[in-house]
């Protein structure tokens, strides 16, 4: 099914996770559709607590057994229903095929364990390496994220590396059994920003060299822009805006977008400018009203805003969830 | 100052504060060896001319110290009532204790951690609640009641294992393994219950870590997911608790080699206090204190084998 045109790499449809929590059900995600072909980067963006992470989890059977979350909506990848895998096809498709990275280094490496094995123990699994083939291959991946000393490197446990260090021996598991789908969760959020920029790099330079998928969930649209073919805007678990990266930038439809982009720094702006930024807070997730959960902090909020929620409306290759979109005349068409 | 270097300087204080606290308890216990060995009609002067004898009418920090001094030449002193050499009462006795103790451990992790990996699966799961309350209710039994239970049932009722005595690996393995069979189990069938309970809760908490969402990311099966990244991550504080639990090993041995009629250490302290023979008291406590901190110390030096971020502190200072 792979490599027929228009065929999604990843197609999700009206995702939804919900918790139970003492104050009733929470919905994390609520009703979230999106493609992702072939070799394109989608960036997820959203403050935290958005339902991003969690959204993206879900996909990939990280939220749900155990955990007492209800996860609901259709997975296709390369065509085939995910949820509907046998647990041993799942893991295999997860161990092979989908790479992931994420927010923080000291954390999402097991401590006990030393890296090289780290690294080989997907090799070993899924493509049937013996230790030695797998070592050897944890080396060269180690030399390819940048890692210098690579074979004394291997054999190090992760404490006795930096967080950029560790960050990319994360890259190197992601990307050990060569996956066409690399999901990055916030993989700058805790580093340095002196290295963020390097670990952003080697991302997407291992995407290029690969032709691997990317989604890179990221609260910082900047981190977005330039990295992005297509961005989602996601609010209190709904994907409020949805386009290319450019037009999102170039004239974003929703209140929310626009808010979040006035909020960036510009080196264009004299010094001492004040940045903005978006009063109120994001909503109350078990508590939600019938409007727009954006309302009590939009600008432009009417009425109607409080009594209807907007729904993901498509057209022109974007879509956006909004009843006074910007840069559309009312009433009309982008 | 190496870690090395640090723990053996504690090793030392608390073996000369443990060995001087014994000896005052031992003191302070009422009855004299000399009564109990002369009987209630002697007359006070040949108890007194006993006493000096055995040199129990100095003060007694002089004997401690004189004591104290043949101990570290390796020399315990003599029982008062037997002359028998301490050392080799307890050289004599140790095998049991320890075959005793050893048996028991195995038994109690040999439970503890496939139950504990078992109950962390399914946090709340029909096999954690079930597991608790059998923990529970093994914790709350005391172990003399425990070895009398197993007695009667693999005993008396099925006649499987024999009650009580102790046949030496010299007889035969297989023998020798049967006699030890019950008090193992009545010692390991209640250490089972603190470890399981350890052991799951922090297993719940390494499961929480995002190491283990990578691992499964990864795609290995859970049971592969709990075996190679959670279990290690997890086992600090049972090794901690197996140190400490030590202690109340011992002392546990001590009542179940009285049960199983087992020639052990215990038995032999248990029978020194009640002859009032301080010496062979005195000695038999100094060892299993001695043991204790040396136990506690190679669990000590575990850590560094099992976590190499201590390796990494402890080789750095």
């Amino acid at each position: 099914m792979s490599g027929q045109p228009n065929t999604p790499l990843l197609s999700v449809r009206n995702a939804e996770v919900s918790f139970s929590t003492a104050r009733g059900p929470l919905r994390a995600v609520d009703g979230v559709s999106f493609d992702l072909q072939e070799g394109r980067t989608l960036g997820i963006v959203g403050e935290s607590g958005s339902g991003k992470s969690v959204l993206v989890r879900s996909l990939i059977g990280l939220v749900g057994a155990g955990s007492g979350a209800g996860v609901a909506g259709q997975v296709l990848f390369e065509g085939r229903d995910l949820r509907s895998l046998s647990p041993r096809e799942f893991r295999q498709v997860l161990g092979t095929e989908i790479g992931i990275v994420f927010q923080d280094p000291m954390t999402s490496l097991n401590p006990v364990m030393k890296i090289g094995r780290q690294i080989g123990e997907g090799l070993r699994l899924h493509r049937g390496l013996d230790s030695k083939a797998a070592a050897r291959r944890a080396v060269e991946l180690l030399n390819e994220v940048g890692i210098p000393e690579p074979e004394r490197r291997a054999g190090q446990y992760p404490h006795e590396m930096s967080g950029g260090m560790r960050q990319r021996v994360a890259i190197a598991i992601a990307i050990a059994c060569a996956p066409k789908l690399l999901i990055a969760d916030e993989p700058t959020t805790a580093l340095d920003v002196t290295v963020q920029r390097q670990i952003l790099d080697l991302l997407q330079g291992e995407q290029r060299q690969r032709g691997m998928a990317m989604i890179l969930i990221t609260h910082d649209l900047g981190v977005a822009a330039g990295r992005s073919d297509d961005i989602m805007v996601m609010y209190a678990g709904r994907a409020v805006e949805t386009a290319a990266t450019r037009d999102i930038f170039r004239s974003p439809r929703m209140p929310y977008t626009e808010a979040l982009l006035r909020s960036l720094p510009r080196l264009t702006d004299p010094t001492h400018t004040r940045l903005s930024a978006i009063p109120g807070r994001p909503p109350d997730l078990a508590r939600r009203s019938g409007g727009c959960a954006f309302g009590p902090r939009c600008l432009y909020r009417t009425e109607r805003c409080d009594a209807e929620q907007p729904r993901l409306t498509r057209g022109g290759g974007r879509g956006y969830a909004c009843f006074h979109p910007r840069g559309v005349a009312p009433g009309g068409v982008a | 100052m190496p870690w090395l270097a640090r723990q053996l300087v504690r090793l030392v204080v608390v073996l000369f504060c443990v060995t001087l606290l014994t000896y005052m308890i031992v003191n302070i216990l009422p009855g004299d060896v000399a009564i109990v060995i002369l009987g209630n009609l002697a007359t006070p002067e040949d108890i007194a001319g006993l006493r000096a004898d055995l040199g129990l009418d100095r003060p007694m920090l002089v004997r401690y110290f004189d004591w104290l001094g043949s101990a570290l030449s390796g020399d315990l002193g003599r029982s008062y009532r037997n002359g028998e050499p301490v050392v080799q009462a307890i050289v004599d006795r140790l095998p049991v204790s320890l075959q005793l103790m050893v048996m028991a451990q195995v038994i109690a992790l040999g439970i503890a951690i496939p139950v504990a990996l078992l109950a962390a699966r399914r946090p709340g799961g029909l096999f954690d609640r079930i597991s608790a309350s059998a923990a529970f209710g093994f914790l709350a039994m005391p172990n003399f009641m425990l070895g009398i239970v197993l007695i009667y049932l693999f005993s008396v009722s099925f006649d499987l294992l024999p009650a009580t005595g102790f046949t030496p690996v010299s007889e035969g393995l297989w023998d020798n393994l049967e006699s030890m069979i019950l008090p193992s189990l009545t010692l390991g069938l209640i250490e089972w219950t603190v470890l399981m309970r350890v052991l799951r809760s922090d297993l719940l908490t390494t499961l929480k870590e995002d190491f283990i969402l990578l691992a499964r990311a990864k795609g290995l099966p859970p049971w592969r997911v709990l075996l190679q990244h959670a279990l290690r991550p997890s086992s600090f504080t049972l090794i901690t608790i197996l140190g400490l639990n030590i202690g109340g090993l011992i002392g546990g041995a001590v009542i179940v080699e009285q049960i199983f009629a087992l020639p052990g250490v215990g038995r032999l302290l248990l029978g020194g206090i009640f002859n009032r023979d301080l010496i062979l008291v005195q000695g038999t406590v100094a060892f299993i204190a001695v043991g204790f901190v040396v136990i506690n110390f190679l669990v000590d030096m575990l850590y560094a084998v099992l976590d190499p971020r201590v390796r990494h502190v402890r080789f750095r200072s």
